[in-house]
């Protein structure tokens, strides 16, 4: 018997009952921790009016308004000018008119979009880059103050971004690369490549030394051991790397907010600009917050394994 | 130590370490190292950025000892630390409380560990704006049902001086939370199982086994998030500009936002160089003391 | 004399300086500690710096 009650309270071996109630209280805070964004996606499928209502609405007749305005300037026109109109030819036409107004043309959200793409994927391409090899010397040669300079590596990626900008902000001026998206890239390639260095690294540390050793044995060169050997054994690593830097770049904000006006703006500091009729056109925000934050969670699903080994430079690994 | 093997062959590991350090060694420098050394040697100068005809003074250390003795800024820390030490506080509960359950394995904790994940994977400035919709006084859900179940009457968290530093809180917890819970699921799930074993053969108690190998086996794990989260947070900003700007106020003009003030609307670039340096340092102190917890860390 | 150079010790140290002096920043008491506060980090993190050069006691 009394070996039995231990038994239920260990550790170890959780009774049902305790394994119940932990899922129980989980489900409970999952619920709670997603409905904000249960209620970003429920958002996005409202029209304007349904989306300041009091109290807020749960059930309402779904509607592609916030899209719609995402995607479009509009503006607004007399009934006598939209019935001299030819007959709308689109939907997303046809629900502009039905608010009374015209399409001017396309928003600018689609080019704050392709932004941060092309900054996304250009620093996390250079990041990666550099950050294999950088971590492959780490790895394996020996390297005069091998820790300061790692220790150095490490602590670019604390400094806070405002107190870097100031100095940045004036050399960029100089040089030209503000509001480029060349200096963009540049600027989150130096964010990154600390991480990409300090993942990486403990990626190649896992691969033993024997296989290259083999290869070199066989003929290899140290450099295509590296490019032939180590490179394609380190990809599931090299592919987490790559997300996780693509994840920093794209939710950057402080950066971009500072040395980014229009040319290369990413979508961060974009999003809160939306302004519809009378204040911040909600459902188009909730839209463009969906769209811009769909990707991460897709990429997060898939990369729950690497997940902590990236958000603490590989001090943690599972 | 390797050497001897591919002393013959195409390059040298010698020129191979180089030729693969420099290059980020160097940019780091260039983007990096050499900002840093601008503001500290602008620090000891009354530059301003937007006035480029002006003449630029040496004036030692008055823009430290200005900051220093400065009222405003003494208080915007003061703001930073009620932020730090709740946020702290209460992600270290509910993430450790969270982990204790998650180890439990049940069915499905996998899926429901990837779900609870998710807002810390998210743009903070993106979700911060639609929080402040959450936040409506009236159309805001959040305010609906914190009323459903306490019926405060109306209220508005942003707008509120006492409530504008709690709304901060509440959306940096909902979002870093995870963290903390995904470094101490990390922690318990090192602990060797022998040394329950043993405890059940000594005939510990539940608690007794918590208070003596559970909690000293993730305290590490523990001091690691916590460091991290407070180095981030000393610094934050995305999250709080979106959401309060600083208001109502001053209530919630956290140290880097009134930085941000200073250096790129007023344009004392002199002075908030200072500002940053000094922000600078403390985060590369404390970041000394983050990768000394991160070897013990990884020792295990 | 080797023993005094023994690098967990002083870590530790210099440590305990910057957390004391994070505190002093971060602290809404006293306005003189705030003053002296960036003087002590700056110093606990120029020593924490040299004395983790020191030769570790496990080598």
């Amino acid at each position: 018997m009394s070996e039995q009650t231990i038994k239920q309270t260990s550790p170890l071996e959780p009774s049902s009952f305790s394994r119940k109630s932990a899922a129980i209280i989980i489900i409970i805070y999952c619920i709670i921790s997603l409905i904000p964004i249960v209620w970003m996606v429920m958002t996005s499928f409202k029209s304007a009016n349904d989306a300041v209502s009091y109290p807020p609405l749960v059930y309402f007749d779904p509607s592609l308004e916030g899209w719609v305005n995402l995607f479009t300037q509009r503006s607004r026109q007399s009934q006598e000018y939209l019935d001299s109109l030819p007959p709308p030819e689109t939907w997303y036409e046809e629900l502009v008119r039905s608010r009374q107004m015209v399409i001017a043309g396309p928003s600018r959200f689609l080019g704050r979009f392709t932004n941060s793409l092309i900054i996304g994927f250009g620093s996390t391409f250079l990041s990666v880059f550099l950050g294999s090899l950088a971590a492959y010397a780490f790895s394996r040669f020996r390297i005069p103050l091998k820790d300061d300079l790692l220790f150095f590596i490490l602590s670019t990626r604390m400094f806070p971004p405002i107190a870097v900008a100031v100095p940045i902000f004036l050399m960029y001026r100089k040089l030209g690369l503000s509001d480029t998206h060349l200096g963009m890239i540049i600027l989150y390639t130096m964010v990154n490549l600390s991480l990409a260095v300090w993942l990486l690294k403990g990626f190649m540390d896992e691969i033993p030394r024997e296989y290259e050793e083999a290869a070199m044995v066989d003929g290899y060169t140290r450099f295509q051991a590296f490019y032939k050997i180590v490179l394609p054994q380190a990809m599931t690593g090299i592919a987490a790397t790559a997300i996780f830097c693509m994840i920093f770049a794209w939710n950057e904000y402080a950066f971009a907010v500072l040395l980014t006006f229009s040319e290369a703006q990413t979508a961060p500091p974009f999003i809160p600009t939306i302004i519809g009729e009378g204040g911040l056109d909600w459902p188009a925000i909730a839209s463009g917050t969906v769209m811009f934050l769909v990707p991460v969670m897709i990429f997060t699903v898939v990369l729950r394994k690497h997940l902590l080994r990236g958000i603490t430079f590989g001090a943690v690994r599972k | 130590m390797k050497n001897t093997l591919s002393k013959s062959q195409g390059l040298s590991d010698r020129a191979l370490t180089w030729l693969f350090v420099t290059p980020t060694i160097l940019l780091l420098l260039a983007v990096n190292i050499y900002p840093l050394i601008y503001a500290i040697s602008m620090s000891f100068t009354n530059f301003y950025a937007n006035k480029p005809g002006r003449e630029i003074k040496f004036i030692g250390l008055k823009n430290y000892i200005r900051i220093l003795n400065k009222e405003d800024i003494w208080e915007t820390m003061q703001a930073t630390a009620h932020f730090m030490f709740w946020t702290l506080l209460l992600q270290a509960i509910i993430g450790l409380g969270l982990a204790l359950l998650l180890k439990r394995n049940f069915k499905g904790s996998d899926i429901l560990t990837t779900l609870i994940v998710l807002p810390m994977m998210l743009s903070p400035a993106v979700v911060a704006v639609f929080w402040t919709y959450m936040y409506q006084p009236q159309s805001g859900i959040f305010n609906y049902i914190i009323n459903y179940f306490f019926n405060f009457g109306e209220f508005t968290m942003i707008g509120d001086v006492k409530l504008a530093p709690w709304s901060i809180i509440i959306v940096d917890t909902w979002m870093w939370t995870p963290f903390t819970m995904l470094i101490c699921l990390a922690g318990l799930k090192s602990i060797p199982n022998y040394l329950y074993e043993a405890a059940e053969v000594d005939r510990a108690n539940t608690f007794q086994q918590f208070l003596h190998i559970t909690l000293p086996s993730v305290l590490p794990f523990l001091l690691l998030a916590l460091l991290f989260r407070g180095i981030e947070n000393f610094k934050m900003f995305d999250l709080v500009v979106e959401l309060t700007g600083g208001g109502p106020g001053s209530t919630t003009e956290l140290a880097s936002i009134n930085l941000k003030r200073e250096a790129f609307e007023k344009w004392r670039t002199g002075y908030s160089s200072a500002f940053a340096v000094i922000m600078f340092v403390t985060i590369f102190g404390l970041g000394n003391i983050w990768v000394k917890v991160m070897n013990k860390v990884k020792e295990r | 004399m080797k023993t005094w150079f023994i690098r967990e010790i002083w870590e530790n140290v210099a440590s305990l300086i910057i957390i004391l002096g994070v505190f002093m920043l971060l602290q809404p008491f006293s306005m003189l500690l705030y003053t002296y506060s960036f003087s002590l980090i700056l110093g606990g993190t120029l020593g924490f710096v040299v004395v983790s050069h020191f030769p570790s006691n496990r080598d």
